[in-house]
């Protein structure tokens, strides 16, 4: 019966979308703050940069959240 | 101004009602974590979360222009039906405001319409398949998939950071909850506040006073966003409470996992067009961070509680929905019987409120 009354193609996408968006989410941003903060004293420029690239990547993330939720309900 | 008139302006001041309970009932799901890791401040948290919200509600281009759709038959839906059910669904927040519980207001207003629609159609204008499919399948997907999320992600975030002081980033963790607890305010401002637009618009079409298919007058938008985000602005300091320090003891990189997750599972099942309650959600994440990291304590009594309101969300909204429309109709539907139960409905609401207060008051301090 519940094959019938559950929209399984949507609820996997749900799934997919949560794990994939989460840890490159998470993973990004904590990459980008251990990057740019060093380790003990000051982190390199090439580190400082590639941190500020991984933040930059995550504000793109959240823009796109705030994308979805303006075109999708 | 006739009877109708009359009753049509209870509906829309009960929906207003509604939705204010709605705001305050859920400021915990947006910012919990953020207030117990002391990211925010309490009164700027729930301020925070009051302007979001507020902006949230104009965002939504389209409005849920049906309430439990797919749920009851749309045909038996009266205004003393939608009058009935929301009284049972501020009613249930009001109860489990008072016991410090997050429960989800969706399904307390879909609870309440349901119990209405059966006493005053019977059990066949109930569909069955839709209660399963579209509210108790994914009120018990939204939990535990949160739950994995934010385990995975807490237990991965912990993983990177062992090794670092933890003053030295922590800074950057309190920025990144808070950027991720105002992401979950203005989703969670785009859901709810849709839902008492949608109550208010099919009253007006009910009553004559809107073509059916009309938009959303601008009255009822600014009302419905207003209330919402007053709600949140009085903050449930209660629930507050049970989500940022009785379910586990929050940091900050687990308050970011947490918010994070729930951010990332309601944008991915909005854009799955997959009804997930925000409240779940949210709770469910709170949980996982709290099992992703080593030796952290889970009170699982708590989560319990949480699970056992939730299963009783639906029948105990549509039992008060149910006994709320019964005692209208008695007295009269016509305008006595609406005035005559608001009356009692406020006076109820008053006196839990006053009981809550004395007995056991919470406050900002307090969280």
């Amino acid at each position: 019966m519940l094959a019938t009354i559950v929209d399984w193609a949507a609820l996997g996408t749900v799934i997919l979308y949560s794990f994939a968006g989460a840890l490159l989410l998470t993973g990004l941003f904590t990459t980008g703050v251990l990057f740019i903060e060093g380790d003990g004293g000051r982190a390199s420029p090439a580190r400082r940069a590639a941190g500020a690239l991984c933040l930059a990547l995550c504000l793109a993330l959240v823009a796109f959240g705030i994308y979805v939720m303006f075109t999708t309900k | 101004m006739d009877a109708q008139d009359v009753v049509l302006g209870l509906v829309v001041v009960t929906a207003l009602a509604f939705d204010f309970t709605n705001g305050f009932h859920d400021t915990a799901n947006a910012m919990a974590t953020s207030i117990a890791t002391r990211a925010l401040k309490p009164k700027v948290a729930v301020a925070l979360a009051a302007l979001l919200n507020f902006v949230g509600a104009f965002i939504s281009l389209k409005v849920a222009a049906t309430i439990a759709q797919d749920i009851v038959d749309p045909e038996a839906i009266t205004t003393t039906i939608i009058f009935a059910g929301l009284l049972g669904a501020i009613f249930w927040n009001l109860l489990t405001w008072r016991l410090g519980i997050p429960s989800s207001s969706s399904h307390a207003l879909i609870g309440g319409v349901v119990g209405a629609v059966i006493v005053a159609a019977g059990f066949d204008a109930v569909t069955i398949d839709g209660l399963i499919g579209k509210v108790l399948v994914p009120s018990v997907v939204a939990p535990v998939l949160a739950l994995a999320v934010a385990a995975s992600v807490t237990f991965l975030v912990y993983r990177r950071i062992q090794r670092r002081d933890p003053e030295q980033i922590m800074r950057s963790f309190r920025i990144g909850q808070v950027a991720s607890a105002s992401l979950v305010a203005l989703a969670h401002g785009t859901n709810d506040a849709q839902k008492t637009m949608g109550v208010i618009v099919l009253a007006l079409v009910a009553n004559g006073n809107l073509s059916s298919g009309a938009s959303v007058p601008a009255w009822v938008i600014v009302a419905a966003a207003t209330a919402i985000s007053l709600g949140t602005y009085v903050g449930g300091w209660r629930i507050i409470r049970t989500l940022g320090h009785r379910i586990t003891k929050i940091e900050t990189p687990q308050g970011f996992a947490a918010e994070t997750s729930s951010a990332v599972v309601i944008l991915a099942a909005s854009q799955a067009g997959y009804p997930l309650s925000t409240t779940h959600v949210t709770s469910g994440a709170v949980l996982g961070a709290g099992l992703g990291k080593r030796a952290a304590d889970v009170r699982w009594g708590i989560a319990g509680q949480m699970a056992t309101a939730w299963l009783l969300t639906i029948p105990a909204a549509a039992l008060v929905a149910g006994a709320f429309y019964f005692l209208t109709e008695q007295i009269g539907t016509e305008i006595a019987g609406p005035l005559v139960v608001s009356i009692l409905a406020i006076l109820a609401a008053a006196t839990l409120f006053v009981r809550a207060h004395r007995s056991s008051p919470v406050s900002a301090k307090d969280v």
